[in-house]
């Protein structure tokens, strides 16, 4: 057997370990603002990394679990980055509501696809290669613990691009696709909130006085909305109003929340500009309107090497007889940002395969986890080729 | 008829105690939304009274909801006057136990005690006081409502008070009074409805082009809405409250709004009414649907062009009367004066003993006010 068949082996005959660990994760409680379930997830990877011979380095928060950098090897030389996430988006108790099971070849739980799936298969590919006995190629593992909030807690998008200089290549092992396909570019995402402050009144007593703030905002989320452009590959939602309090009173306030996603980084600017110009127009004399910023994320750049690293990808999927992955440009956003920034050839979704994220309904298809830790594996030994 | 105004102001000073007993039997009863029992006993002793007295009287019988009296003295065939009131209360049923009629240093407190029940002491005894001395001016009617504080929603007694009130001359309403001598010529109605709207969601990253915004269109249905404000008819459109929507990445699956229509005249709702509805049928952003549904509606009490002429006649009467001199005055908030305009009977509002805060815990009546009420309807009926 060769080194590939050694790894392939491997997952083979630790199935059920793999699922094991995959449970493991999911029980743990790594919600949004759970911070403890966070440093549970960093110590149970961090044990497993350190058992494959990786030299650990911590960085702490206070209100969310560290993020983890984990090395083996030299980082002189051009190195492979293999990154993800441990926290979900789902509120503390979600686990013991929604716990991990399979049913029909397909997983349930908490972060089940995004992307405790994925971490799993990070994991089980460098364990089956380090059973085969493949050990050296510098590598560096990245896992952080806020991702699903946009990193409001952390520092980790300036970590991520600081410790991403000098790479070679990065795999994200976020939420896979159903078709197969691998991330190559991700839209970047502006977040912001936009006020209108206006007067209140009694409609019986002194309608005359009001100064409708839903009015107001009515006409701000159509102009906002006509600022939409799929041609050039953006488009905004209001995604969320709230106004008013009672129906007999004119609406003194009135709030959205906006998503603007955008594929350019370079039009992000225009837009911004475009909005505040919407914004400062008003159309109910004596309304004030507000824009502020909310949590965003930047575009994953679409390199001209993400396709050579696609093509690798590609041939090692051939070569083995799994689904070849096609290049996928994704509306969402996810750490793959910040390698991309810093030049870093990246492809994306490289974890278990499913759908339905951030709601209950989130699955993950198990023979997936498998498979695609086979072909990480294979990518991996491919990679170290071109290195 | 015998007696002057003198001598029936006279009598009605003689009566001061007796109509307090009165007052205080009809507040010591809980006739709230949740006693049909209570009102209906109520009916049944307010019928008995009047009976008494030389009044024939028939009733509106319904089953989720206090029933009504209507009461008749003379040929109804001649033009008659309406004096018009309603025995329910906004109060549940235990109130009375815990907070029963009381009078302290000229104030009267007690459930209904300023919201009507007052009102319709003064009521009973200037039928008795008019009866008694041989009335022939004008055939009266009595309509007693017994779901007024519900806007007869449980039963078909608007139906009734429209049937009833047609062909009178004019109409009182021993409502509430104002302590500052308001008489009501003309309330604004009040019209309550959502709107529903129900798009397709979709992932603002992954697929937007698949979504429809349930926030786009119902914001472009705002403009619409609004604009069926006519400040030059008193007719105000207000969108209160706009929801919508659930995280900022996925465009909006749903929204709603409420809105609140105030008007002076009911040909006035009813454009707005049939705007609203087209404005709810329609679609902005294809493939969204909205669905308009009524919550509330309470008719206006229209200013009709006898009203004028009534308040400015009653206004004389009072003032040779020697009574406080009145105040003509329109205000939102509904009553059941609607349904009296609505049949074309000018008609004066909020005739009762008088007080504040209706509704509350903090409710009371001036207790001088029974007389001098009691004296001003006499007065209104003897001279007008």
């Amino acid at each position: 057997m060769n080194t590939k068949e050694k790894a392939f082996s491997w997952v083979d005959s630790h199935r059920d370990e793999m699922v094991d660990l995959w449970k493991q994760m999911v029980t743990i409680d790594s919600g949004i603002g759970v911070k403890e379930g966070g440093m549970e997830m960093g110590n149970l990877c961090a044990g497993i990394l350190e058992r494959l011979g990786f030299s650990i380095r911590r960085v702490s928060y206070e209100k969310c679990g560290d993020t983890l950098i984990a090395e083996r090897g030299s980082m002189d030389k051009p190195f492979v980055i293999l990154m993800g996430h441990m926290d979900t988006v789902f509120f503390k108790g979600e686990p013991l509501r929604r716990p991990f099971t399979i049913k029909d070849g397909k997983a349930y739980g908490p972060g089940v696809l995004d992307m405790k799936g994925g971490v799993t298969i990070l994991l089980s590919a460098l364990q089956a290669l380090e059973e085969a006995g493949y050990r050296d190629f510098p590598v560096k593992v990245i896992l952080d613990a806020d991702e699903e909030p946009a990193h409001m807690y952390s520092d980790a998008p300036e970590l991520i691009r600081k410790e991403s200089r000098g790479a070679a290549c990065a795999f994200n092992f976020e939420t896979g696709f159903t078709d197969h396909g691998l991330v190559v570019q991700r839209k970047g995402c502006w977040r912001f909130f936009v006020e209108v402050f206006g007067r209140g009144c009694h409609v019986g007593n002194d309608p005359e006085n009001g100064r409708s703030a839903i009015l107001e905002m009515a006409h701000k989320i159509i102009e906002i909305e006509k600022l939409t452009d799929f041609s050039k590959g953006y488009n905004v939602n209001a995604g969320t109003i709230e106004g008013g309090t009672v129906a007999n009173a004119a609406p003194a306030y009135c709030k959205i929340e906006c998503d603007f996603r955008y594929t350019h980084p370079e039009d992000l600017p225009v837009l911004r500009k475009k909005v505040e110009e919407v914004c400062s127009r008003t159309w109910v004399p004596g309304t004030k309107t507000k824009v502020s910023d909310n949590v965003g994320f930047g575009t994953m750049q679409k390199l001209p090497e993400n396709m050579d690293l696609l093509r690798l990808a590609q041939q090692a999927a051939e070569e083995n007889g799994f689904p070849v992955p096609g290049p996928k440009l994704c509306g969402g956003g996810s750490d793959a940002a910040y390698t991309t920034v810093e030049g870093v050839p990246t492809l994306c979704a490289a974890g278990v395969e499913g759908a339905r994220n951030h709601t209950v309904e989130e699955w993950a298809d198990v023979e997936s986890l498998f498979r695609r830790t086979k072909q990480m594996a294979a990518i991996l030994l491919k990679v170290e080729e071109t290195l | 008829m015998k007696a002057d105004l003198k001598e029936l102001f006279r009598q009605a000073e003689e009566m001061h105690p007796e109509m307090m007993k009165e007052w205080q039997f009809l507040v010591d009863r809980d006739c709230g939304p949740d006693c049909k029992e209570g009102v209906d006993r109520t009916v049944r002793d307010t019928a008995d009274f009047l009976e008494a007295i030389g009044f024939s009287v028939r009733f509106h019988v319904y089953e989720n909801a206090g029933n009504m009296l209507v009461a008749e003295y003379g040929d109804m065939n001649s033009p008659f006057v309406v004096l018009t009131g309603h025995l329910d209360t906004v109060f549940a049923r235990g109130t009375v136990a815990g907070r029963p009629f009381a009078e302290e240093n000229g104030r009267v407190t007690g459930p209904g005690v300023l919201d009507m029940k007052g009102g319709i002491t003064i009521l009973l005894y200037v039928c008795k006081i008019l009866a008694e001395n041989g009335y022939d001016r004008y055939p009266l009617k009595i309509i007693l409502a017994g779901d007024e504080e519900t806007g007869h929603a449980r039963s078909g007694a608007a139906g009734d008070y429209l049937k009833e009130a047609r062909g009178a001359l004019m109409g009182f309403n021993l409502e509430t009074g104002f302590t500052d001598n308001r008489v009501i010529v003309e309330r604004k109605g009040v019209f309550q409805c959502r709107f529903d709207t129900e798009g397709i969601g979709a992932h603002a990253g992954n697929n937007p082009e698949d979504g429809r915004s349930a926030v786009r269109e119902l914001s472009r249905k705002v403009w619409d809405i609004e604009e069926l404000t006519d400040r030059t008819k008193g007719t105000n459109v207000n969108v209160g409250v706009f929801s919508g929507g659930t995280v900022a990445n996925a465009v909006p699956e749903k929204a709603s709004c409420v809105v609140d229509v105030r008007f002076r005249t009911n040909a006035e709702l009813e454009r707005v009414q049939r705007g609203l509805e087209k404005i709810a049928a329609s679609s902005y952003v294809e493939g969204t649907k909205t669905t308009y549904t009524p919550i509330v509606r309470v008719a206006a009490m229209e200013k009709l062009p006898g009203t004028d002429e009534l308040f400015s006649r009653a206004e004389k009467a009072a003032e040779e009367s020697g009574l406080p001199p009145m105040k003509a005055d329109s205000v939102g908030g509904g009553s059941d004066s609607a349904y009296l305009t609505a049949a074309g009977v000018p008609t004066l509002c909020a005739l009762g003993v008088k007080g504040q805060y209706n509704h509350t815990v903090r409710e009371w009546a001036e207790e001088s006010s029974l007389t001098e009420r009691t004296k001003l309807m006499l007065a209104l009926l003897m001279k007008l």
